[in-house]
């Protein structure tokens, strides 16, 4: 059963179609990549898969909900409960240390556990850099706590926005090594938006979008 | 293995008492019993006193309390011992004072002994009848030579220091004995309980020395009232310290009193009637009778008491009060 | 309309509406409506067995009866409330009685003891029922006490009733559109068990006075209660360590002594021994982080790590909901402890003297009144000028039906300020604490209070002023203290 359906979703900006009738369904525990030229509209697709964003048409339903119809606090509730995040920008909070960024994200779904954000960024391969703060983290440092906040809730999906766009080559290979790691062990759906053909190679099926379409559907 | 029934029985029975909830019945059940009882009853807590003394029923749930009180403490201990040692001893001193207060409490209900004797100088008192002896060869009163009635309410601020009495056994061993702490002679416990003056009197009848000697009143602190009456006589005098200055400055009013050598104020009674009033600096006369005051001595009411868990109270409440920061520290640097 | 009889009935109402709409609220959001039917036919009960005592001629012991009574239910939601908390803690208060179980319960689930649980439904029932009638049985029994002694007095029984009984369904009326037409089902989420039961007993606490309007609540009795056992377990203790009652030390070991026996000490003690349970219970809900057997309950040791902490902090966020009722209650038993004046800690009922006049030459006193019964075997003073003289009268029932009259002096102590307190049922000389026993109040002498002589009919007590003056000349003829 899919966990992710969307169904013809258009979305119209004042002066351009940014998607033109997208239809696709992601399957639970999928690890899938978009990819596109910029300005082919995957972005906003995910974007609109993540509830930031309505479409003008069409309807997002996840894990049996359309997410479309939900209020705007039901909706916060349901993506700080389903989903994670990570973007090109680690988006860290500067003045924290990194099990403090990490138990932030705890805070803001139930309450902090330093016990357990710890073990989190050890998972990250971070147990020696628990008190740094951002600053003092290099750039792979620094996405792998965005990946161990973004996973410390346990969500179904990753939603990952170039995660790998400020890294060179070593450290983006890390990155998605980490990824593939986790996402072995802990089955949750990734939806990774990258228009690096090294990136797309990483997971079990590309999706190619051109222009506000999806132009193909490619199984690895 | 397989464990027989009366051991695990036994068992059972030890959890039971052990347990947190049986320690919280045994409290809960005391608070309501005193609550009903001093809701239909006056002087609940002196009648629970009263009963824990004589009663079985009332002193096996206490020794229960007792027992679940301390195995409540060694049980937890146990778990703090695991938490760190400097934490364990912070957290023990307030509970194992308070059950060891609690012990005393009962040892000293259900066997202190006590014996009073209102006595003077030359006096024997014993503790009970089969007691050694004691003479008591002199009392120093420890009051001001002069008590101005407005510094500290009623009573207060009489004595410059304690009374003091001193007593000599058989052997002439010379002991002395004050109000508070108590002396301990021999394991039994002196000290005196109440003090007062005792009037010299002389009575004349048609100028006949009819009696002599001294009368133990209650009329400290200065302002109270006493009576006595000369038997065969039918008259009654009521006696009081009279004032030797009295200063008015607007609403206040002081009263000095000479405390060494006391002039009183004295009213004679026959029946509901006066006979005559005055003070004791001049002979005073009525009908065909004179009486005369001179120096007073003093007299005292000596309690002896043998208590074993007078200790232990003493114990228990030292460390009950000195463990309670200790406590407070222990609750806050506890790791949670 | 009678004033006296429409403010019980709106406090008695009120009493019973506010229980009604908490528990109320508390069923409807847990579920538990069922329940009310115990709660409807225990009001019903209360109100036939209460109703009882309209028939029953009463005196003073069915009236102490009562008032004891009311106490007493105050008592056991006190310390219900404070066994519900403990088991909420934590802490199997059943342990005890639950045979064999082992102390970890493996299950983890059931309370009951085992051959109880299949009653488990109709216990409850009973628990709810029984709790309702010893809530509101002592109160209404005592409310219609109040109002037949105010309908023989205001010779209008009709009336005294129905105004009554207006003020008690105007409240019910008010309780009934806020139940029926507001969102009242979030109040529920404030309260469980321990916090009902707490709840009930500062109902009782702040309304349960049964004197009518005259003494609101229960707060004075409980103080001097409460300042009576701090002050004998301080006496007791003195009493072990032989400590001297009598003034034999020096000033310097008596104002620490002082201190000790002081009514403020008393008063703060008791005050701490008072709010230990909701202080308790603020600890057990806020500061401490609940053990992992709480948790366990939930079933959430198998759960990830972000569900757990989810559990967690919706067992932590209901906590603390549930102790705000607790804090607010902390607060009404500040407020009022601090406003209710309390008896000193040693006991001695003193009270205020209240302002008669003389008319015709005769002082006139009601024997009841809403504020005052004389025939309630406590110390009635009263004061009157007269010729610039300030005359203190006492009052007190001697017997039954027969009251003695008197100065408030005797013959032998100094007569300002001091006179007569009262110690259980006993009176005492405030000045040289002779006791005086009731039996001897009224013989003329020595330290008795001065005797009058009186007339009394269903109403009133007269007193002649020419008798009054007479013997208070004898006050002033034997008065001690003329240095003074």
């Amino acid at each position: 059963m899919s966990l992710i359906e969307v169904r013809d979703v258009i979305k119209e900006y004042d002066t351009a179609h940014a998607l033109r009738g997208v239809n696709t369904e992601i399957e639970k525990g999928q690890w899938i990549n978009i990819i596109g030229p910029s300005g082919s509209g995957k972005s906003t697709l995910l974007n609109i898969i993540s509830g930031l964003d309505a479409p003008t048409k069409g309807d997002v339903i996840i894990d049996s909900v359309n997410i479309n119809v939900l209020k705007e606090d039901d909706m916060a509730r349901f993506r700080r409960e389903k989903m994670g995040f990570i973007f090109q920008q680690s988006h860290l909070i500067p003045y924290l240390s990194a099990v403090e960024n990490v138990m932030l994200a705890q805070y803001f779904h139930s309450m902090a556990d330093e016990k357990e954000a710890a073990e989190a960024l050890g998972r990250v391969g971070l147990s020696h850099r628990l008190t740094h703060r951002p600053s003092q983290l290099s750039g792979g440092e620094q996405q792998r706590v965005c990946i161990a906040r973004a996973l410390i809730n346990s969500p179904q999906i990753l939603l990952a926005d170039e995660p790998t766009g400020n890294l060179d080559r070593e450290n983006t290979k890390v990155i998605l090594e980490l990824l593939r790691k986790l996402h072995a062990e802990e089955h949750f759906t990734i939806v990774l938006v990258t228009h690096d053909p090294f990136v797309s190679q990483w997971g079990q099926r590309i999706l190619s979008m051109e222009d506000g379409r999806i132009i193909s559907d490619q199984r690895l | 293995m397989s464990i027989s029934l009366p051991v695990r029985a036994m068992k059972h029975l030890f959890n039971i008492i052990s347990s947190e909830a049986f320690l919280l019945w045994l409290i809960g059940l005391w608070i309501m019993y005193y609550i009903v009882s001093a809701i239909f009853m006056s002087e609940a807590f002196a009648a629970f006193v009263h009963y824990l003394e004589k009663k079985i029923v009332f002193q096996m749930p206490f020794v229960l309390f007792l027992l679940s009180g301390f195995l409540n403490i060694i049980r937890s201990a146990r778990r703090r011992w695991k938490e760190g040692r400097v934490l364990f001893f912070m957290r023990l001193i307030m509970p194992f004072g308070i059950m060891v207060f609690f012990t005393g409490f009962f040892i000293s209900v259900t066997t202190r002994a006590v014996t009073q004797h209102l006595a003077g100088e030359g006096d024997i008192v014993r503790f009970f009848e089969a007691g050694e002896g004691y003479e008591i060869t002199g009392i120093k009163s420890g009051l001001k030579d002069a008590y101005i009635d407005i510094d500290a309410g009623p009573g207060k601020g009489v004595f410059a220091y304690e009374p003091k009495l001193t007593v000599v056994d058989k052997d002439s061993n010379v002991f002395e004995i004050g109000a508070f702490p108590p002396k301990k002679i021999n394991g039994t416990y002196y000290h005196i309980l109440d003090f007062g003056f005792a009037p010299g009197i002389v009575l004349y009848e048609d100028s006949q020395l009819k009696d002599e000697g001294y009368m133990p009143l209650r009329i400290l602190p200065p302002g109270r009232s006493d009576f006595f009456e000369v038997q065969p006589y039918p008259y009654r005098f009521l006696i009081s310290m009279k004032p030797e200055k009295v200063v008015q400055k607007g609403d206040m009013t002081g009263s000095q009193y000479n405390l060494k050598n006391p002039v009183y104020n004295i009213r004679v009674f026959k029946g509901e009637s006066i006979v005559s009033e005055g003070d004791s600096e001049a002979d005073m006369r009525f009908d065909n009778l004179t009486i005369r005051f001179f120096e007073p001595a003093y007299w005292v009411r000596l309690q002896i008491v043998r208590d074993f868990g007078a200790p232990v109270i003493i114990i228990g409440l030292f460390m009950t009060a000195g463990g309670i920061p200790f406590f407070l520290a222990g609750l806050f640097l506890r790791k949670v | 309309m009678i004033y006296e009889a429409l403010i019980i009935g709106l406090k008695e109402g009120f009493k019973l509406g506010i229980v009604w709409l908490v528990f109320y609220s508390y069923l409807a959001l847990n579920n538990k409506k069922h329940l009310l039917k115990a709660f409807y036919s225990a009001i019903v009960v209360s109100f036939l067995l209460s109703a009882a005592v309209f028939f029953i001629q009463h005196d003073m012991i069915l009236k102490d009866a009562i008032s004891g009574f009311i106490s007493v239910s105050l008592a056991v939601f006190f310390i219900s409330s404070a066994a519900a908390l403990y088991q909420a803690s934590g802490v199997n208060m059943l342990y005890p009685f639950q045979g064999q179980v082992p102390v970890s319960d493996e299950s983890g689930q059931s309370t009951y003891p085992l051959f109880l649980k299949k009653w488990a439904e109709s216990i409850k029932h009973f628990i709810v029922f029984t709790a309702s009638v010893i809530f509101f049985a002592p109160d209404i029994a005592g409310s219609i006490i109040f109002l037949k002694e105010l309908s023989v007095m205001k010779q209008d029984a009709l009336m005294t009733f129905f105004s009554a009984l207006t003020g008690y369904l105007l409240v019910l009326m008010l309780f009934i559109v806020i139940i029926r037409y507001f969102r009242t089902v979030a109040i529920g989420g404030f309260f469980s068990l321990p916090q009902i039961l707490l709840f009930l007993a500062i109902v009782k606490l702040l309304g349960g006075g049964i004197k009518g309007f005259a003494e609101l609540s229960l707060m004075p009795s409980v103080q001097r209660g409460f300042m009576k056992l701090a002050h004998d377990f301080i006496h007791q203790i003195f009493v072990f360590l032989m400590v001297p009652d009598h003034p034999l030390l020096t000033i310097t070991a008596w104002n620490f002594i002082g201190f000790f026996f002081g009514s403020s000490f008393a008063s703060i003690a008791s005050l701490l021994i008072f709010l230990m349970l909701p202080f308790t219970f603020i600890y057990y809900s806020l500061v401490k982080v609940p053990g992992a057997s709480l948790f366990d309950k939930e079933g959430i040791s198998e759960k990830t790590g972000a569900q757990k902490r989810k559990i967690k902090s919706m067992l932590l966020s209901d906590r603390r909901k549930k102790a705000v009722p607790v804090f607010l209650f902390v607060f009404l038993i500040l407020f009022s402890w601090f406003s209710e004046k309390g008896g000193d800690a040693q006991m001695v009922y003193n009270p205020k003297p209240k302002p008669v006049v003389v008319e015709n030459g005769v002082v006139i006193i009601p024997i009841s009144d809403p504020s005052m019964n004389l025939m309630d075997g406590r110390l009635h003073k009263f004061t009157l000028s007269h010729d610039g003289k300030t005359i203190r009268l006492l009052i007190i029932r001697k017997a039954e039906d027969a009251l003695s009259v008197c100065l408030d002096a005797c013959e032998i102590c100094p007569y300002d300020p001091e006179g007569y307190g009262q110690i259980d049922i006993d009176l005492i000389c405030v000045y040289c604490n002779t006791p005086i026993p009731l039996e001897s109040v009224g013989d003329a002498g020595g330290c008795n209070p001065i005797p009058l002589t009186f007339s009394v009919d269903e109403r009133f007590v007269k007193i002649d002023i020419g008798e009054i003056l007479k013997k208070f000349e004898a006050v002033k003829i034997i008065e001690f203290k003329e240095a003074k």
